[in-house]
């Protein structure tokens, strides 16, 4: 799932590029046997470079929804916060860790008795569920009668991978409707 | 302000229009006059005096209307209205609303006695009447010569006093020259002279003891607040072995820190209460001084809120310091808890902040304790950053069309040349305020009248001072305020809060973000009421902050001054309204009916 978006913090992966656009320039604006020749090998262990980066690059997350229309957030993350003093864990799951809003918004607090990450392999963690759509509207959580339940069907390096069971949602106008889902999320602490 | 030629263009009005007395001679005297704040002690009998008189004049001119105007009746109708006067001007310069108050109901009264007196004047038989009116007078001459000398001697020292001796007097003078038109008074004149020349040392007599009370409390106030704010800093150098002792009290350090919050809250309204008494100090009045105690005392309250915090917060760090490493968890939980009681009354959550920060900090002697309280503050902190969200959604719909209180209370005060009988707010040259313009028992029936049954309203910052309290109120907003049950509150909503706050009675919050969210749910306190707005009663403006309690400090607020929008702040009305709410949102929830 991992894109090469100008969100990734790897310089050199961004500067690999740079430098493939700009051997097609020179080719494209043309010069000499050589100097393209020279350009060419130059280009070549750039996109060794640019190849070996592209495996490389870190995953950012997603989480997929149908709630009443689709919603997918562009990033995801994960972090499982240990109390450690009897009170239980809780798996938070969100969509962005920024302190500024982007939309569609989510997160998600679970209790579990796992205490490490990958612990969370096969569990099935039941807490609430928010959602918000857009900056004007559309606040959702969890039906407070009920829960939301994930299911961490597997870990991927640093990646959580699982699915949102079937939730009843209600918005502030007590409008109700079932989402599901599923989400990648990269651990917050690896 | 009321004046002769408003006096005699509202004769007509008020014959034709003032409902009550005149129309139905069975109805009481329908609202008793506003309270006074007592600041003064002599505040007390002279709104007595001015009560039984505005209750005479009531039942006099009722007898009059009923039977036949017989003259000693208008006489003793005369002595009362000016006796009101008299006693509505000494208690405006006590600083009290009461008095203007009294004064409105005197003008009503005056133009009832000014009935009476030209319906006496129209009887066919009036003569006798007259002369032997002024017969009785011419006999006491001499009694009230010398009694005048007597009040004059005592006027160059004491002229309060010599009114004192002037009043009985006047009172036997006036129930019989009450009934002579004024051509036929001027020979006997003695007493009214005497008071003319008294009053006005008298007056000046009276603002100089106030301005020397105002003084001396004020005085004694910053002492309390001196030493308040000493107590505050000895905490941390007094804690010794987790206790501190004072005045052969021992208390733990959380005892310690909820007693500077509590006691600091106390110096909050306290200095509220001052600041509005400063408004009735004679170099106030008409100055308009009220500008340099508004800077005063916004410099003053900040700076005490500054000291609460910061010696709450260096007394938690000391106390965790020395705390055993086991013990560090169950401190910041009771420091939570303690503390939760009191930051949600700062605006913006700067005391939130500041001491879940100080938690975090001092749980980083132990890695295990700084994870829990760091991933505890984390959880706790998002859930309620989305309740809130999904309230703030929930609240604007269930406010739809509401307008707060103060807007649906000043459009229904606002005067129209052609309904002269309301609380009147000025025009919007300065910010609209309700002025007396007319005494309440006349303006709240018409007020009510206005507002209809059941006008929507919302209130805000509402709260229940005392926990034995059956009513909440809602903060002062511009003159107005808002009372009323809140059934709501017994609800489930604070024990989910627990739930999702993973708090119990063996797991303490930790942090005051949390505890406070769980402490104001189970109190019933919140944000925002919206309900039916029912009777209005109104109260002089001073007299309302003066009066503030000790538990009065999220009624005024704390973070400016009460502001009086005039000179004259005796003049201004504050106004309460019961409201039967339909639905109540707190910071993290709403529930409606």
């Amino acid at each position: 799932m991992g894109n090469v978006s100008d969100r990734s913090p790897n310089n050199r992966s961004n500067w690999a590029v740079c430098m493939l656009m700009h051997g097609v320039f020179a080719f494209v604006l043309g010069c000499s046997n050589e100097q393209l020749n020279k350009l060419v090998e130059d280009v070549k262990s750039s996109t060794d470079v640019v190849k070996k980066e592209v495996q490389k690059v870190v995953p950012v997350g997603s989480i997929s929804l149908s709630l009443g229309s689709q919603i997918d957030t562009s990033t995801a993350s994960c972090r499982l916060m240990v109390m450690g003093d009897g009170r239980e864990n809780v798996l938070q799951i969100r969509s962005s860790t920024s302190n500024s809003e982007s939309y569609p918004s989510v997160l998600f607090l679970g209790s579990t008795s796992a205490t490490s990450f990958n612990a969370l392999q096969g569990e099935k963690i039941s807490g609430q569920l928010f959602v918000q759509t857009n900056g004007e509207n559309g606040v959702w959580q969890n039906d407070p009668q009920g829960k939301c339940v994930v299911r961490i069907l597997s870990i991927q390096e640093t990646e959580l991978i699982g699915d949102i069971e079937p939730t009843s949602m209600v918005n502030a106008e007590g409008k109700s409707l079932v989402t599901s889902g599923s989400f990648r999320a990269v651990n917050e602490n690896p | 302000m009321f004046n002769r030629v408003t006096l005699s263009l509202w004769v007509t009005v008020f014959l034709n229009t003032y409902p009550l007395i005149a129309a139905d001679p069975t109805v009481k005297d329908p609202k008793p006059p506003i309270p006074i704040h007592g600041f003064m002690e002599e505040s007390q009998k002279l709104f007595d005096e001015a009560s039984k008189s505005d209750e005479a004049c009531s039942a006099l001119y009722q007898q009059l209307k009923k039977g036949t105007v017989k003259p000693d009746l208008v006489a003793k109708l005369s002595m009362n209205v000016s006796r009101l006067k008299r006693f509505a001007n000494r208690l405006v310069d006590l600083g009290e609303p009461a008095g203007v108050e009294f004064m409105m109901r005197h003008d009503f009264h005056e133009l009832e006695r000014a009935e009476a007196f030209n319906a006496l004047m129209g009887m066919p038989k009036v003569q006798p009447i007259l002369e032997k009116a002024a017969l009785a007078l011419r006999k006491g001459v001499a009694k009230r010569t010398k009694k005048a000398e007597e009040a004059l001697n005592l006027a160059t020292t004491d002229a309060i006093a010599a009114q004192h001796l002037l009043d009985p007097a006047y009172d036997e003078y006036e129930s019989i020259a009450g009934a002579l038109p004024t051509g036929r008074r001027d020979p006997f004149m003695e007493l009214p002279t005497a008071f003319g020349r008294i009053d006005g040392p008298a007056s000046i007599q009276r603002r100089r003891l106030v301005d020397q009370a105002i003084d001396t409390s004020t005085a004694s106030f910053l002492q309390e607040l001196e030493a308040y704010l000493a107590s505050c800093k000895n905490g941390t150098t007094l804690l010794q072995d987790g206790t501190i002792a004072r005045e052969e009290k021992s208390f733990t350090g959380p005892e310690f820190a909820d007693e500077i919050m509590r006691n600091g809250f106390i110096m909050q309204a306290r200095m509220q209460k001052i600041n509005a008494i400063q408004h009735f100090h004679s170099r106030n009045i008409n100055t308009g001084g009220r500008n340099n105690i508004s800077t005063d005392c916004e410099a003053q309250l900040t700076n005490l809120r500054e000291n609460m915090l910061k010696a709450t917060i260096q007394l938690f760090e000391k106390d965790a310091q020395n705390a055993p490493v086991n013990q560090l968890v169950g401190k910041i939980g009771t420091y939570a808890i303690v503390l939760g009681k009191y930051v949600h009354r700062v605006d913006d959550d700067q005391w939130i902040k500041a001491i879940d920060d100080a938690f975090v900090k001092a749980a980083a002697r132990d890695k295990d304790t700084e994870r829990l309280v760091r991933n505890y503050q984390e959880c706790t902190s998002n859930v309620l950053k989305w309740k809130e969200r999904f309230a703030n959604k929930q609240e604007t719909l269930l406010i739809g069309k509401y307008n707060s209180l103060a807007q649906v209370v000043g459009a229904a005060t606002q005067r129209t040349d052609t309904q002269p009988g309301y609380v009147w707010s000025v025009s919007p040259s300065t910010k609209p305020y309700p002025l007396f313009y007319n005494p309440t028992h006349v303006a709240l029936p018409l007020l009510g009248e206005k507002l209809g049954s059941d006008a929507p309203a919302i209130v805000r910052e509402v709260v229940r001072l005392d926990l034995e309290s059956p009513v909440w109120i809602s903060r002062w907003d511009n003159y107005v305020y808002g009372r009323f049950p809140n059934d709501f509150y017994k609800n489930d909503q604070a024990s989910k809060l627990k739930l999702d706050l993973m708090i119990s009675d063996t797991k303490p919050p930790l942090s005051v973000r949390a505890s406070s969210a769980v402490y104001t749910a189970e109190r019933g306190d919140g944000l925002t009421v919206g309900g039916l707005v029912g009777d209005v009663t109104a109260e002089g403006a001073l007299m309302r902050i003066v009066t503030t309690k000790d538990t009065g400090a999220p009624f005024t607020g704390i973070t400016r001054p009460v502001a009086f929008q005039t000179d004259r702040a005796v003049d201004q009305v504050s106004l309460r309204a019961n409201v039967s709410p339909k639905w109540y949102r707190h910071r993290y929830f709403a529930v409606a009916q």
